[in-house]
């Protein structure tokens, strides 16, 4: 059985077809379905970024053609189009392509969490199919502890590397629980509808919006939810939020110290984190000089972000290294198993031989006393022990697939058939 | 080694256990090395509430006159502290940053406990003195947990405030949550001091029939009690709330720190510790 990854990425098709590729989740069974008979265990994974099918199959080509047939037919594409944009790997690789996408080192944005739970949802539809056999399932697995591994082991996760996440993570190291503070976005761009979408996903629960155009905020709360203010609504309501977003277009300061001076009077000692993403900026430098005011400017966020990708580097640095052990681990796992059959037919047969020359050999010596017989029966078991132990160690460490048919069927050949073959010669 | 020794031993040895995972749940902030880290840090905290309950019947006094047994006390103090805090919030990283000290506190418990000590006053062998010990050392460690929550809160304010984003301590918990635990620690170590403070009031009239008011030790403690009720009304009262509160924290930390231990190295007192 070999075990294979094919599909295709953001990183080898844009967009345009990867929005043609992909499967929504009510057709990924009958995919899967289409599948049995030529891959007994596969799974299906489809995502916004990847089209990927993961299987333990012996009709490799087979299975190429059905699965660009299968895709053509849901998606009507020329097939000379399929195989452009489509990688394929194999064994070691293959393991290794899957571990990178479960830790999300395949990801666009490298670090993000939801692929590791697309991955396991895809091996659940192969489960309910009954397509996770004990080769899918050992593989998924370690990829899932493999992934656990990267995000508690590294740096990965804990790295924003784009400002609006910065936001939210700063957000949060200011306030325990997003959702008890109240957040208010002055102006309804798109930058600031950006980090503002990232503070409700954060957790941000009470949300208004303030604009010089009160329909643009409408609009925006349309999609955001919250409540729509005009401006000077929005800048009266300082003193009720904790998070403040300003993203304002004009040539001036919107909030100056002064005016903040007497709002955090009123705050009885209440934190206030303001986010300035606003060019020209619209908070004045001074406020950030302000007790229990935390401010952040664009380059500010932007700094953090560059200093995190930086760091992020050297995380995925660390991840691969540690990848790659975690699939030479899989590797001597597999090894070992597909291995151990012959282990214990050659083990049983040696055991045999073994046996039977020691039950002559008492019965030809049957007044030797026990102590002896003790020591011989010893002796025979240590010789067969010591002579297997050195084949056995090296056999498991035998990694290539063809390298461990061979030695499998010469072991099978030389010790397990031996019989068969006399009587072949005779 | 007699068997105190041996239970001390093996207390700190859970100890460095405990503050092993810690440091590691530090590194990688994976739950299973908190959850350990907190196994063995509660194993600890048992045994050595063990040996000094079996001290005590042994001995029918708490050992509470031996350098040995007022180290010992005070880490049992601050595993209490430390566990009443988990208690309350679960925030895994503190665990880490104050196992070491209890381990350190247990250490000493164990290197001291070979040393001969002052004996205390036979009357003063009760078990109202050894509530009172065993509450100012519970004030203490609280105290200590706040004041080290403060220091945690200040860090963490500062790289907020100016922007210097170090990775190893931006792992502390938000400042919101730092700040209430120190308002907690140090409620709690409030009123575990005061009460230690009343009962050994009760001890002393009954012995001596007089309070010793001028002892530096009873001094320092009630200027503890003021500076940290100081900081309450700051806090309920003007409602000042960050660094500033947290500057009474420390000040106030670094008196009951003198007075707990400085006092008796430097001046006169009636306290054999």
């Amino acid at each position: 059985m070999k075990f294979i990854a094919y599909g295709l990425n953001h990183a080898t098709a844009p967009l345009s077809v990867r929005e043609k590729y992909a499967v929504e989740p009510e057709k990924v069974r009958e995919v899967l379905a289409r599948l049995k008979p030529l891959a007994p265990e596969a799974a299906f994974l489809s995502t916004c970024n990847r089209v990927e099918f993961y299987l333990s199959t012996e009709k490799e080509e087979k299975f190429l053609e059905e699965i660009r047939e299968i895709l053509n037919r849901l998606h009507r594409l020329k097939p000379a189009e399929v195989k452009k944009y489509f990688y394929l790997y194999e064994g070691p690789q293959a393991f290794l392509h899957l571990f990178r996408v479960a830790s999300s080192l395949d990801s666009m944005v490298v670090g993000e969490a939801q692929i590791l739970g697309q991955v396991k949802e895809a091996y659940r539809e192969s489960q309910e199919a009954g397509m996770a056999g004990a080769t899918l399932n050992g593989i998924f697995q370690w990829a899932f502890s493999a992934a656990k591994r990267v995000r508690s082991q590294t740096e990965i996760a804990r790295m924003p590397v784009n400002v609006s996440s910065v936001a939210v993570d700063l957000a949060k190291k200011i306030f325990s629980v997003l959702s008890e503070h109240p957040a208010l976005l002055l102006g309804a761009g798109e930058m600031g509808e950006l980090t503002a979408k990232y503070l409700v996903d954060g957790g941000v629960k009470d949300f208004f919006i303030a604009n010089r155009t009160l329909d643009k905020a409408k609009a925006l709360t349309d999609r955001l939810g919250g409540k729509a203010l005009s401006l000077s609504e929005g800048l009266s309501r300082l003193g009720e939020v904790d998070i403040l977003l300003t993203s304002l277009g004009g040539g001036s300061f919107i909030l100056k110290r002064s005016d903040l001076e007497g709002v955090m009077k009123n705050r009885k000692g209440r934190s206030l984190f303001v986010i300035d993403i606003g060019v020209p900026r619209n908070v004045e430098p001074g406020v950030g000089n302000l007790e229990s005011v935390y401010l952040y400017n664009i380059d500010d966020l932007s700094a953090i972000a560059e200093a995190n990708k930086g760091g992020r580097q050297r995380a995925v640095e660390d991840a691969e290294a540690l990848l790659k052990e975690e699939v030479n681990q899989l590797c001597a796992w597999l090894n070992e198993r597909e291995l151990a059959p012959t282990i214990i037919r050659l083990r049983g047969h040696f055991e045999a031989v073994r046996e039977a020359k020691l039950r002559e050999f008492l019965e030809k010596n049957k007044d030797l006393p026990d102590k002896e017989k003790t020591a011989v029966e010893r002796l025979t078991r240590d010789l067969i022990g010591k002579l297997l132990h050195d084949p056995t160690v090296n056999l498991k460490q035998v990694t290539g697939e063809s390298d461990r048919f061979d030695y499998a069927r010469m072991l099978n050949d030389i010790f397990l058939n031996q019989d068969h073959s006399r009587k072949d010669r005779g | 080694m007699n068997l105190p020794n041996i239970a001390l031993a093996v207390t700190a040895l859970l100890y460095a256990a405990g503050c092993f995972f810690s440091f590691r749940y530090y590194r990688s902030l994976e739950d299973s090395f908190d959850r350990s880290a907190i196994r063995w840090l509660s194993a600890a905290f048992f045994l050595q509430g063990l040996a000094l309950a079996a001290g005590w019947v042994a001995r029918g006094y708490a050992p509470l006159d031996s350098l040995e047994g007022i180290l010992s006390a005070f880490s049992f103090a601050l595993g209490a502290a430390l566990l009443i805090g988990r208690l309350k919030t679960a925030l895994p990283v503190l665990t880490s940053l104050f196992a070491p000290f209890i381990f350190f506190v247990s250490c000493l418990a164990f290197l001291f406990g070979l040393k001969p000590v002052p004996l205390m006053d036979s009357r003063l062998m009760t078990l109202g003195m050894a509530s009172h010990i065993m509450l100012t050392f519970l004030g203490f460690s609280h105290f200590t947990l706040g004041f080290g929550i403060g220091v945690a809160y200040w860090v963490q304010e500062g790289q907020l405030k100016y922007h210097r984003i170090k990775n190893w301590s931006y792992r502390l918990p938000a400042l919101e949550d730092l700040d209430r635990l120190t308002v907690f620690y140090i409620g709690l170590g409030f009123l575990f001091w005061l009460g230690g403070l009343g009962l050994g009031a009760v001890q002393a009239f009954e012995v001596w029939n007089k309070l010793p008011l001028s002892d530096p030790k009873i001094v320092g403690s009630f200027l503890v009690l003021m500076i940290y009720a100081g900081f309450f009304l700051l806090r309920w009262g003007f409602k000042i709330h960050g660094r500033k509160s947290m500057v009474l924290v420390m000040v106030g930390y670094v008196l009951a720190l003198f007075t707990f231990v400085g006092v008796r190295a430097f001046l006169n007192t009636q306290h054999i510790f």
